[in-house]
């Protein structure tokens, strides 16, 4: 199952094993879009550390496959192994969730080959943070202008940069965005000045998705753009 | 400026800024009016001004951060973030601003 059918169908409680950088943000991340969480981790600490964030937090040992049962964590939609650094243990930890008939395991993982024993032992999606975080980078290095550089579907790319100056004042259906350049626009980002409430400058975001063809596009707008990845790369590069 | 309103208080502080070039409040006020009007160089102009007058000002630095943003100077505004965070090292909203802009992507 890919990432995207597992959003389709909306889980709602997850576990995540681990309490290090990556776990500890699944974990914040989930909770902050409403999600019920437990996480579980060996050290007290990271426990106390993380429980004003989550629904639940418990401190055990997750190799225990007694103790996990006890937490009931067969219950979740979705756990998340991000105890990559110690490989042997998140192996053991994905094969028993696996068992215990948990729908998705995803697991972190740190090398391709654990990545591929996790595979083996049941996780239904391995991620790479440390690999991935490098690609992001890396085009991020190369497109210094580019925020976002996904690719959606092989040779199709979603990206999102500042609008180029032959949009500039004009509405989408004048730029003949899509006939002429073979890409759509699919967000529209601007920022607004304003004060907060002890009176200092902000810069409040304004999103206009999936806009009209009236909509005018101006100096300074970020647009998020959907296309061919040859279109996109030629749409960005435009003046 | 966009309305005839804002336009007025800004006249206003202009009088009152020829009268005394020097007078950091309404340089500041002023840089703000700018700013809300989208006007960035004048803001920033205002508050260049003002930090001559008082260098030790946090609050025309963390205006003048904004104002960076708005005009996409990432460098300048990451500049004025951290001498922010020199003089009030708890400003909270100038320490997230300064994570967002020094991480990928």
């Amino acid at each position: 199952m890919g990432l995207g059918e597992m959003a389709n169908k909306l889980p709602r409680q997850f576990a995540v094993i681990g309490t290090g950088r990556f776990g500890s943000s699944v974990a914040m991340t989930l909770s902050k879009n409403g999600c019920e969480v437990t996480v579980v981790d060996n050290d007290k600490e990271n426990i106390q550390k993380i429980s004003e964030y989550v629904s639940n937090a418990v401190q055990l040992d997750a190799t225990d496959e007694k103790a996990l049962k006890s937490i009931g964590i067969e219950g979740v939609d979705v756990a998340i192994v991000s105890i990559g650094e110690q490989m042997e243990a998140s192996i053991l930890v994905t094969m028993s969730l696996k068992e215990m008939g948990i729908k998705t395991v995803v697991a972190k993982a740190v090398t391709e080959s654990h990545g591929k024993i996790l595979a083996r032992v049941g996780a239904d999606k391995v991620v790479f943070p440390e690999r991935d975080m490098g690609v992001r980078l890396a085009n991020a290095l190369l497109h210094p202008s580019l925020l976002e550089h996904v690719e959606v579907a092989p040779g199709y790319n979603i990206a999102e940069f500042e609008a180029p100056k032959v949009l500039w004042n004009k509405s989408i259906a004048e730029s003949a965005v899509r006939v002429k350049h073979g890409v759509q626009i699919v967000a529209i980002k601007r920022r607004r000045p304003g004060l907060n409430k002890e009176g200092e400058s902000v810069l409040e975001e304004d999103v206009d998705l999936i806009p009209i063809a009236e909509t005018v596009v101006n100096k300074g707008d970020m647009i998020l753009v959907i296309g061919k990845q040859e279109n996109v790369r030629k749409f960005r590069s435009l003046k | 400026m966009k309305n005839k309103a804002t336009d007025k208080r800004v006249q206003k502080l202009l009088q009152k800024l020829a009268e005394n070039p020097r007078d950091t409040e309404t340089l500041l006020a002023l840089g703000k009016l700018y700013f809300l009007g989208s006007q960035f160089d004048d803001a920033v102009k205002c508050y260049e001004a003002l930090l001559e007058e008082a260098p030790q000002n946090s609050s025309a630095y963390y205006n003048l951060a904004v104002a960076f943003l708005a005009q996409k100077k990432a460098d300048e505004a990451k500049k004025a973030f951290q001498k922010v965070l020199e003089l009030d090292p708890n400003n909270e909203v100038a320490q997230k601003e300064l994570a967002k802009l020094v991480s990928f992507p």
